[in-house]
């Protein structure tokens, strides 16, 4: 665990037993860290990760009582993150065709820790990923940024193993294109 | 690309939100304000959904419609049970958008025909409140030996076993009657006797703003019109909302300067929803044209409007009271007495209506409205002896 981080991200193990009933704020506190992450991680940009936790716990807040089993609350959160997120990544590319504004830098996407070499990859990495559909984008960030195995992550994206697959294979295809002077 | 992959790996070990306790915080505060304003704008839908539902209860709560279907003849239409009040008052709706609607509890009417061409309804007892739509179509009330034929235009009919007296609230009526035909035209009434079929009483306007008769109605449409203001015009046509519009261009409504004219203004402002100004100058013809033979008229709708309308009972009491001081024996006093009880009663004067309303038993002791007086103040009749009517 890298000790800059303040806070660490809370797995469903740390909830603890007396919330499963699910008082708002403490599944708030609970996962809110998690659900942080992986939007960071799938957006590559902090400013959106606030309205992705927002638009996450209050549909949590609203579904949350039908939920049967606690231990399946950590990945319905993270797929209420993957939709919100492929949804915000659309509008982006959009948004993008009739942009005027340069590229964003990715200069904040990797945390103070980390060397200037890996900001310099993790930017470049994610300056090519604004240039993939955002599926393919989703698949290979839980895959290689996450660390989801295969499965969990055909679970999250909503599609079949071997569309995953598919998808990873892509963006490792483009990722080596681009950064072949790596 | 193993060196890239690996080196890879360790970066995406980076790639985490600067998540403090704070932003923590504040993402908590966000969301609890999220909540609150979803609550907010449901109970603000909700409201608002209770809102129309309480609306459309109360206009159709006193409706029924006996038969959606077209061809309603041979169907009847009875008021409710005695004790349901104006509430429940009920309607017949013809699929032409003509309506008729009981308005006491022994109304009794039946549509005995209704074709492309005529609409024929024949109304035993009781009073009821006809609008009828626009049209081509003949619309005709049989309340025998009377029969009313109207064109587009809304009226009332009170029928008892002595006689049948007509109000006409807007638009023309042709009373045909054994004895003649009477035409009467917006704010005017008559009575007949249901023996002899003549005007026993009428409620005819002053000459300058009378209503065309038999002989006027000759003339043609074009002079008719040009002897009347446009706003009059419109609202004899059914254009009530651009009548209401004509008077209030200029402010219109100062200058009506005849009872005629304050009448028909009223009936445009009623007709438009607009009850404070149509009580105002119902106010000016009751004022100022107490001789007026229509001053009992807009005394006893004044009346109506005030505790129907206004919610103003006391005021509306008086306005009652005003009818049988302007027409003493009128054909309006016995409603108008009635009226003036329940308004007592709504607006707390208890006593006040108890007294008049032993002065309704020994006057009107079979009357039409005991009914209704009973039902406000039951206490009364008990200490009223059965005298001879003093009319």
């Amino acid at each position: 665990m890298n000790p800059s981080r303040p806070m660490a991200p809370a797995a469903s193990d740390a909830l603890p037993e007396q919330t499963r009933p699910l008082d708002p704020e403490a599944l708030f506190r609970a996962y809110a860290p998690y659900v942080a992450k992986v939007a960071h991680q799938l957006l590559g940009r902090d400013d959106e990760v606030d309205d992705v936790i927002q638009d996450v716990f209050m549909a949590a807040v609203r579904g949350v009582h039908q939920v049967r089993d606690p231990g399946a609350i950590k990945g319905w959160l993270a797929c209420i993150a993957v939709r919100s997120a492929r949804r915000r990544l659309r509008f982006r590319g959009l948004r993008n065709l009739f942009s005027s504004e340069p590229p964003h830098e990715y200069a904040g996407v990797v945390d103070p820790a980390a060397s200037p070499e890996q900001r310099a990859l993790m930017a470049r990495v994610y300056r090519m990923l604004d240039s993939l559909p955002p599926d393919d984008r989703i698949a290979w960030v839980l895959r290689h940024v996450e660390g989801e195995g295969l499965e969990r992550v055909a679970l999250l994206c909503n599609c079949s193993l071997a569309t995953v697959k598919r998808r990873i294979t892509r963006v490792n295809g483009a990722l080596q294109e681009a950064l072949a002077d790596e | 690309m193993n060196d890239l992959s690996s080196r890879l790996a360790e970066a995406a070990l980076h790639v985490t939100p600067r998540w403090t306790a704070g932003r923590e915080q504040a993402a908590l505060a966000r969301l609890e304000h999220g909540r609150r304003a979803r609550r907010v704008r449901l109970a603000a839908a909700l409201g608002a959904l209770a809102a129309v539902v309480a609306v459309l209860t109360v206009r159709f709560e006193s409706v029924v419609f006996l038969d959606e279907k077209p061809g309603l003849a041979g169907r009847t239409i009875e008021a409710p049970a005695e004790g349901g009040g104006a509430a429940q008052r009920r309607l017949l709706a013809l699929e032409d958008g003509s309506r008729v609607t009981t308005l006491s509890s022994v109304t009794r009417a039946k549509v005995v025909e209704e074709t492309p061409n005529d609409v024929v309804i024949e109304m035993s007892d009781g009073q009821a409140r006809f609008e009828v739509a626009p049209g081509e179509r003949r619309f005709k009330v049989l309340a025998s030996p009377v029969s009313v034929t109207v064109l587009g235009t809304v009226f009332e009919v009170f029928a008892d076993a002595r006689q049948v007296t007509v109000f006409v609230e807007r638009g023309r009526v042709r009373v045909d009657h054994l004895r003649g035909t009477t035409e009467l035209s917006i704010g005017q009434s008559a009575s007949f006797e249901r023996s002899a079929s003549a005007p026993v009483t009428s409620a005819e306007p002053a000459k300058a703003d009378s209503a065309p008769s038999v002989a006027q109605a000759a003339r043609s449409k074009e002079a008719v019109a040009s002897s009347l203001p446009r706003w009059r015009i419109l609202a004899e046509q059914g254009s009530q909302r651009e009548a209401y519009q004509e008077l209030s261009r200029e402010d219109g409504w100062a200058r009506l300067s005849s009872a005629g004219d304050l009448l028909a203004a009223a009936d445009v402002a009623r007709a438009r929803g607009d009850f404070q100004r149509a009580s105002s100058l119902l106010r000016r013809v009751v004022n100022g044209y107490p001789s007026d033979a229509r001053a009992g008229l807009a005394a006893f709708t004044l009346g109506k409007l005030l505790v129907d309308q206004l919610g103003a009972p006391r005021e509306a009491a008086r306005a009652f009271a005003s009818v049988r001081t302007l027409e003493p024996g009128g054909p309006l006093a016995e409603d108008a007495m009635a009226r003036e009880i329940e308004a007592l009663v709504r607006g707390g004067a208890r006593e006040e209506a108890r007294s008049l309303a032993r002065i309704y038993f020994r006057h009107y002791p079979n009357g039409r409205r005991r009914a209704l007086v009973e039902r406000y103040v039951p206490e009364a009749s008990l200490h009223v002896p059965e005298v001879a009517p003093r009319q």
